[in-house]
């Protein structure tokens, strides 16, 4: 066989290979993390007590619509409604916002807007946390984390069950 | 299993209700109970707590070749492979067997050689990082030998192989991206003696016929694997570096393997496989001096070595995988040499197929 249908079939085989993971969407990798800042509702106390949740996505869904599934199942009785937005601005009166990867480079300035607000910031972001995030999701060895910034959580005024923290990966003091 | 293993396993079987017993935010909901009216379709994690979703696995593989395994894991299997020679090559070009056997001046050919190859391995991850493995092959070859006198015989040659123990250990892990070193050792457990009737008496077997290399080999591996909910990809460079001289007076010659793979998941049970397998091995390094290399050119040391790439094509399945990728994985995988450069005259390989079975628990 000739060297060059050769190079082809490898050149097809790895540039397929390379280009497959921004091809195909990780809906797996956002079924875990839905779940988990589902459950991150259970274990955050809000400084007023909450009769009802409000969660925002700023930037492109990756969930999906998956966090919409949150409306159906309220969580002791407190309903929760998820909405997409737009800017840091509209996510100031919201109870979580999850900043997506499409927000990477509007992030300071995000963060800096929500300074102060019992606002709960999640994102997937790299280094979230050390932006001044309050959770970050991390992967090792193919399952999720989760990094809590525990100086970004107390200035936000919002306070973790100390069994969340016993799970999570800690930064701060 | 061990007693923490098991332990957790029933922490998680016992649900998030125990989990979060011991909260200690005062204004904790406790946890609902899904509405009966859920939708279906609707993400069943949400039922999870955030210590079962820690175990959750991002991507379950169904692709048997891409092995590590978790602390605690074991996995057993089975590997079944069928090699069949056919014809002969000088370097790429064609020959055929009468060329050969009259061109060669050689007292007899090879009109065909099986290869067949039963693997019994095991694996035990002692930690995240590591993962022991061990294989015990099972060979049972056969060939079929053409004289100048127009008659044919037949030689077989059956035992077990070269056991091989490898550490693999990771290097590098970043969803959806894993490095992994694997220090393989094969050790000299198949036999470099074996003989069978031939048409002069009960005679020693040629190279390719012989069970054993009889040295111990390194066999180093460097595998790159990437995998994400939809593809399984990956490459991996393997070296085979023989040490020593065999009590038979000859060392089998190094080998260079390099091979990339890409599986696309079609659903949680099944992925098709393409993969490109490269192939560089020595000419043996000595000789064997029960064989005569002018009797037919696979007892010719210096007519082993060569060059081949196999594309091969792959059937994956999965069966009962739990949320941590436990359980049974199938797969058949068939391909054909796309290129053959062979230190001819030398048998040349017409296709392969093999099966595997595997079970982690």
């Amino acid at each position: 066989m000739e060297l060059d249908v050769l190079k082809r079939i490898l050149a097809i085989v790895l540039v397929g290979g390379v280009l497959a993971p921004l091809a195909w969407p990780a809906s797996r990798e956002y079924e875990i993390k839905a779940a988990f800042i589902y459950n991150f509702l259970r274990y955050i106390e809000w400084p007023s007590n909450k009769s009802a949740y409000t969660v925002g996505i700023l930037g492109e869904d990756p969930f999906d619509g998956g966090l919409e599934q949150f409306q159906r199942k309220p969580l002791a009785g407190k309903t929760i409604s998820v909405r997409a937005i737009k800017t840091a601005k509209e996510a100031r009166g919201l109870d979580v916002v999850f900043i997506s990867s499409t927000e990477a480079d509007k992030l300071d300035g995000t963060l800096a807007a929500l300074k102060g607000t019992p606002v709960l910031t999640i994102s997937d972001l790299p280094s979230f946390v050390d932006h001044g995030g309050q959770i970050g999701f991390t992967a090792e060895r193919n399952r999720i984390r989760f990094i809590v910034n525990t100086e970004a959580l107390a200035a936000a005024d919002l306070k973790a069950s100390s069994n969340l923290l016993k799970l999570a990966i800690l930064k701060g003091s | 299993m061990k007693a923490s293993h098991l332990a957790l396993a029933m922490l998680l079987a016992a649900g998030p209700r125990m989990a979060l017993a011991d909260r200690v935010v005062p204004d904790e909901p406790a946890p609902t109970p899904p509405p009966a009216s859920e939708a279906a379709g609707d993400n069943p994690l949400l039922e999870m707590d955030i210590e079962q979703l820690m175990h959750m696995e991002l991507i379950q593989t169904t692709v048997p070749g891409a092995h590590w395994h978790w602390e605690d894991d074991w996995m057993v299997g089975y590997q079944f492979m069928r090699v069949q020679n056919e014809g002969y090559n000088v370097g790429t070009q064609r020959v055929s067997d009468q060329n050969v056997l009259r061109g060669g001046n050689y007292n007899n050919i090879h009109t065909s050689m099986t290869m067949d190859m039963h693997m019994l391995m095991a694996m035990y991850g002692p930690s995240d990082d590591v993962t022991l493995m061990v294989m015990v092959p099972y060979m049972d070859m056969t060939m079929n030998h053409l004289t100048r006198t127009g008659s044919s015989f037949q030689v077989k040659s059956q035992g077990f192989g070269d056991i091989r123990v490898a550490p693999i250990v990771s290097l590098f892990d970043e969803y959806p991206h894993r490095i992994q070193l694997e220090a393989g050792l094969s050790l000299p457990t198949g036999s470099v003696n074996k003989k069978d009737l031939t048409p002069t008496g009960f005679s020693q077997l040629e190279y390719k016929m012989q069970t054993g290399s009889g040295t111990v080999d390194l066999q180093p591996a460097l595998t790159y694997l990437g995998q994400n909910e939809d593809l399984n990809w990956g490459a991996q460079a393997r070296g085979t570096l023989r040490l020593g001289t065999n009590s038979a007076g000859y060392r089998q010659g190094n080998m260079i393997e390099l091979t990339a793979w890409v599986s696309p998941k079609i659903s949680d049970n099944f992925s098709p496989s393409l993969r490109i397998d490269a192939l560089k091995w020595g000419n043996v390094v000595g000789r064997d001096v029960r064989l005569n290399p002018r009797a037919n050119p696979e007892s010719d040391p210096n007519l082993q070595g060569g060059e081949q790439i196999n594309l091969l094509f792959g059937l994956n399945f999965a069966a009962g995988l739990d949320d941590q990728g436990r359980g049974h994985r199938f797969s058949i995988e068939g391909g054909l040499p796309i290129y053959q450069n062979l230190n001819g005259p030398q048998i040349r390989e017409a296709w392969r197929l093999g099966g595997a079975w595997n079970w982690t628990f």
